[in-house]
C-alpha cells in the first residue's frame, strides 16, 4: 500500500470516527504513552470548553498581546481573538467563516472555515505514526500564569519537522503556554498565557458581539463568494519526494475572486506539522525564493507556467524540497 | 533551548512602549521612519534595558510596517499573496503547531 493510500484511508477514518470523537469531550482514554495522553487532553480541552484569556505571542524577536476568547456548544465552535498591541485587530472564527478585521484601515477579510474543528482530533493510527517520527516525553511540571502545568516535550527524529513543548494545565487540560523549536534547539514561536479562565454560558455574548463595521469597511474576500461552488482538483498535480510521514489531507481548488485564475490547494500533514502547497498560473511579475515569519516558512518555485507555493510550520528545507517534489503528471 | 526569562515583564513593557510609540511615529512623518527623536531614543533605551538582557526587542511592527515576511527575493505583491496563502492554509490544515494559529493572522500588518 502506497503512502498516499494509507494518507486517504487514515483521512477516511477520521472523518467517519469524528461524531464518536467529539462526544467523548475531554474524557479521552487514556493511552500508553503518558505524553501523548497529555497532548490529546489538551487538544481536546482546547476544542470543547469555553474559556477566555490573555497571551503573548513571540515570534521573530516581536512580541504581541493578545486576547482569546472561545466557546463551543451545539453550533460548533466560536473564537474570537483580539490584539491588545497596536491595531485592535480581530480575528472572529466559526465552524463557516473566517473573518478578520483591521478597524484603523477599515478593512475585513472574510474566508471560509472548513474545518470540522479548530485542533487536531487524534486516533489510534495518528498515535502509532506519530512516534514514528517524534520522541515524546513529560518533563518536570512547571508553573504558568499562576496555575500548575504538565511541560510534554515533542522531539523530531530527523530535519523536517520542528520540536514542541507544551504546557498543560493539569487540572482543565488547557495549553498554557507553547514553543516551537527548530534543528537548532531555538524557539522559533512562543505563545504563553498570563491569565486564563473558563467562562458560563451567559459570557458568550462577548464572542457574538460583531464590532462595528460601516460601509466606510472596504471587504476582502480570498474565496468566490459561493461556498457550495467546488471545483475539480486537477489530479495530475503530484509530489514525488515527500518527507516521511507526510500524507495528503486534502485538496482543493479555488477561483481568486475577481479574475478567471484558479487556484489549487493540496494540504500535507504528519499528523502533528502542517504545510500547504498552492499552484496557480504565474504572474509577469512571480519570483522564487525562500520567505519566513516566525515559525512559518514558504517557498515559492517558478515551474514552466505556474507558480508552486509550499508553506507550513515547518522547517525551511522541508518546504523547499516539497516544491521541488511537485511536477505535473500527464494522465 | 535557552528559556526567555522574564518574559511576561518584557510583554507589558513592551506593549507599553509600543502605545507610546504610535503617536511619536505618527509627529515623524513618514512610515518606517527610523526613531531619531531623543524622547523616543530615551523610551527606546528604557525598554531595552527593562527586557532582560536583549533577549526581546520591541515590536519592530512598528518601526518597519510591511515587513513582516523575511523575503529573500521581493516582488510586487509577494507579502499580500503570502498572507491569503497563509490564511488559507491556517483554516484548512489541522495543525497542532500553533494551538492559536490564528495569532499569526491578527498579527499582520496594515499595509498587508
Amino acid at each position: 500500500m502506497s503512502s498516499s493510500d494509507t494518507g486517504r484511508m487514515v483521512n477516511s477514518l477520521r472523518k467517519n470516527l469524528l461524531p464518536v470523537l467529539l462526544s467523548t469531550l475531554i474524557s479521552v482514554p487514556a493511552m500508553a504513552d503518558p505524553a501523548m495522553d497529555w497532548v490529546q487532553k489538551m487538544s481536546s480541552a482546547m476544542r470543547n470548553l469555553n474559556y477566555r484569556g490573555d497571551f503573548v505571542y513571540l515570534h521573530d524577536n516581536q512580541l504581541e498581546s493578545m486576547r482569546i476568547s472561545h466557546y463551543t456548544d451545539e453550533n460548533g465552535e466560536k473564537e474570537r481573538l483580539i490584539s491588545l498591541n497596536g491595531e485592535a485587530r480581530e480575528v472572529i472564527r466559526d465552524n463557516q467563516n473566517l473573518t478578520c478585521i483591521w478597524p484603523s484601515s477599515r478593512k475585513v477579510v472574510v474566508d471560509f472555515s472548513r474545518r470540522n474543528s479548530f485542533s487536531p482530533i487524534f486516533i489510534p493510527e495518528d498515535i502509532a505514526r506519530l512516534e514514528k517520527f517524534y520522541d515524546m516525553k513529560l518533563l518536570s511540571n512547571d508553573r504558568v500564569a499562576g496555575m500548575n502545568a504538565v511541560v510534554v516535550h515533542i522531539d523530531p527524529r530527523d530535519k523536517y519537522r520542528y520540536g514542541m513543548k507544551f504546557w498543560i494545565n493539569d487540572q482543565n487540560g488547557l495549553m498554557m503556554k507553547s514553543n516551537l523549536i527548530n534543528e537548532d534547539g531555538k524557539v522559533v514561536e512562543e505563545v504563553m498565557f498570563t491569565s486564563l479562565k473558563l467562562f458560563d454560558d451567559d459570557e458568550k455574548l462577548v464572542v457574538d458581539t460583531m464590532p462595528k463595521i460601516d460601509e466606510n469597511f472596504t471587504l476582502v474576500r480570498y474565496h468566490s463568494g459561493d461556498s457550495s461552488k467546488s471545483f475539480a482538483a486537477d489530479n495530475a498535480w503530484q509530489l514525488a519526494n515527500a518527507p516521511g510521514g507526510f500524507w495528503r489531507e486534502s485538496v482543493l481548488k479555488r477561483k481568486i475572486p475577481g479574475t478567471d485564475h484558479f487556484v489549487q490547494q493540496m494540504v500535507y500533514t504528519d499528523g502533528l506539522a502542517s504545510l500547504s502547497i498552492f499552484i496557480e498560473k504565474k504572474t509577469g511579475l512571480s519570483s522564487g525564493g525562500m520567505s519566513s515569519m516566525g515559525a512559518v516558512n514558504a517557498f515559492i518555485r517558478i515551474l514552466n507556467d505556474y507558480s508552486v507555493t509550499v508553506i507550513g510550520e515547518v522547517p525551511a528545507i522541508t518546504v523547499k524540497q516539497l516544491a521541488e517534489s511537485v511536477s505535473y503528471q500527464q494522465q | 533551548m535557552k528559556p526567555l526569562a522574564g518574559l511576561a515583564v518584557a510583554a507589558s513593557v513592551a506593549m507599553v512602549t509600543v502605545a507610546l510609540w504610535q503617536p511619536l511615529k505618527q509627529e515623524s512623518g513618514q512610515p518606517g521612519d527610523s526613531l531619531v527623536s531623543a524622547d523616543q531614543e530615551k523610551i527606546q533605551k528604557l525598554a531595552e534595558q527593562q527586557l532582560q538582557g536583549g533577549a526581546v526587542t520591541v515590536s519592530t511592527r512598528v518601526q518597519n510596517p510591511g515587513t513582516r515576511w523575511k523575503v529573500e527575493r521581493e516582488s510586487p505583491g509577494m507579502q499580500q499573496k503570502l498572507n491569503a496563502y497563509l490564511v488559507n492554509h491556517t483554516e484548512q490544515s489541522n495543525s497542532m503547531q500553533g494551538l492559536i494559529p490564528q495569532a499569526r493572522v491578527a498579527g499582520f500588518d496594515v499595509q498587508q
